[in-house]
């Protein structure tokens, strides 16, 4: 049997944005630097999952723009 | 020795409670199919992640629409949905800051009602938005700031709030565990804060922020750099570090409301903005701070030739109005960022999704890969988009040019004047 492929995050945009006049960003990650965000990934990567895994209900995935939720779960 | 094995154990024991928080709170809420994969959203740490569709399948998105065509990078075409709404739901406010980006006055002209604003939050609970930026004018100015609020709780938004803290500041601590992050601007301390507001209100900022943080953890300030305090940064950083703020947001002075005439007198200079990032990252090391900037800082940041691959993992972006985020003027008109005229075709921002789709939607805005030299060509293009459209209509005249204070830009104007003409 095949195993699924478990892909893999493109990007994290930490934080909420209280600006009502920019996309604010975080800078303070370039002083860590990329390896820093490489051990950060995983952590998060796996909280994505947890949640997945208990994830009972379709209504939490937003297909925007769509007539309908699409499958889940 | 006992100090070292003190803050040792004091070390693991937050580790052990942020995973802790982490096991118990640290779901995702909510998750938006998008073209590449999709959007998770975490509750703590606070956080949207960007997973490909491998990934999306895993987290039980088994097919969608927005998959039909093959498998794109973020930001290779515009989300689904925005990422977060700025909604200016008044633009009353007695405090007549010179360079107020909106020209707030104490008067009220048309403004929506709460009704109004209530359905905009369902379109954008419906199309799938993740957070609101409620801003003004003075928004705590307003008696169903707090009908608001909730509603968008209920409807599985986080508002968040940027406040003068210079009015109504019982409401602002009434509703303070509401908001998901609540910003103060304080552009500058003690005089400063006068000369680039044009009044003095420092004292009364700065008590507001101690109540606030006494209400809640999730408080930072806003600060307006311009080219009167942007020496006094460092400072600025040290007061939010002894008021234990969570971060300070760095935003760039736009042309826009009252700062279009005050822009060439507050704006930095090219020497500043090169010197824009070496001087935030020292300060942020130093005071051991969070430091947000906006997406306008985009081409300062470029300038250093950090990592092309760091920034994308960090979705910092330039420009992404009418795409990451968009405005809302407290008419309802849509905009693609709250600097922006709205489009001409745009609609009310309750009307939001049939636009969103449109082609042609937000004009310049979303069509930035259709760049000039020297942006064309410029390694980080993908990422800052050509800088600010607001900055370039003001200063050139053509919101489709590249930012004029760019210091690539800068650059790549002086090289072709001292070109010998053949």
């Amino acid at each position: 049997m095949l195993r699924k492929k478990r892909g893999r995050v493109l990007a994290v945009k930490w934080g909420l944005n209280p600006n009502s006049s920019s996309l604010g960003v975080d800078v303070t990650f370039l002083l860590v630097g990329a390896a820093a965000l490489s051990c950060a990934t995983p952590f998060v990567s796996a909280l994505v999952r947890l949640r997945a895994s208990k994830r009972k209900t379709a209504n939490e995935i937003t297909e925007a723009g769509a007539d309908e939720n699409l499958a889940s779960s | 020795m006992k100090t070292w094995l003190r803050r040792r154990r004091n070390g693991l024991e937050q580790v052990r409670g942020a995973v802790g928080r982490a096991v118990r709170h640290g779901v995702e809420r909510r998750l938006r199919v998008e073209h590449f994969g999709a959007i998770a959203q975490l509750a703590w740490p606070r956080a949207l992640v960007f997973v490909d569709r491998d990934f999306a399948r895993t987290l039980g998105v088994e097919a969608s629409k927005h998959w039909d065509e093959a498998e794109q990078e973020v930001g290779a075409q515009p989300l689904v949905a925005p990422l977060e709404a700025h909604l200016q739901i008044t633009n009353r406010c007695d405090a007549g800051c010179q360079g107020c980006y909106t020209a707030a006055t104490p008067a009220a002209q048309r403004e929506w009602p709460v009704g109004r604003w209530k359905a905009t939050i369902d379109e954008l609970a419906e199309m799938g938005v993740f957070h609101l930026a409620l801003g003004g004018g003075e928004s705590a100015d307003l008696p169903w700031l707090g009908e608001l609020v909730q509603y968008a709780r209920d409807k599985g938004l986080v508002p968040n709030l940027t406040t003068s803290g210079l009015s109504n500041l019982s409401r602002v601590l009434q509703l303070a565990p509401l908001f998901g992050q609540i910003n103060v601007s304080i552009d500058g301390l003690g005089d400063e804060y006068a000369r680039v507001r044009g009044f003095d209100g420092f004292a009364q900022a700065d008590a507001a922020l101690v109540e606030i943080r006494k209400r809640t953890k999730n408080v930072g300030i806003n600060v307006v750099v311009t080219r009167h305090n942007f020496d006094s940064l460092d400072k600025i950083f040290s007061y939010a570090k002894e008021r234990r703020l969570n971060e300070v947001e760095l935003l760039r002075f736009k042309p826009a409301g009252r700062g279009i005439s005050t822009f060439a007198d507050m704006t930095c200079s090219d020497a500043q903005h090169r010197e824009f990032l070496p001087t935030v990252l020292a300060g942020a090391k130093r005071h051991r701070l969070r430091v947000r900037v906006d997406c306008s800082y985009m081409p300062m940041l470029a300038h250093h030739k950090p990592s092309r691959e760091l920034l994308a993992r960090l979705s910092v972006y330039g420009c992404t109005g009418g795409d990451f985020l968009i405005g809302a003027k407290a008419t309802g008109q849509v905009t693609a960022c709250s600097f922006a005229q709205p489009p001409k075709d745009g609609p009310n921002v309750d009307e939001l999704k049939d636009y969103w789709q449109k082609d042609g939607a937000f004009g310049a805005f979303r069509n930035w890969k259709n760049a000039d030299e020297p942006c064309k060509s410029c390694d980080y293009h993908s990422l800052c988009r050509g800088g600010c459209r607001v900055v370039s209509r003001h200063l050139v005249g053509d919101e489709t040019k590249p930012d004029p204070e760019c210091p690539r830009v800068v650059d790549a104007r002086a090289k072709r004047k001292t070109l010998p003409v053949l």
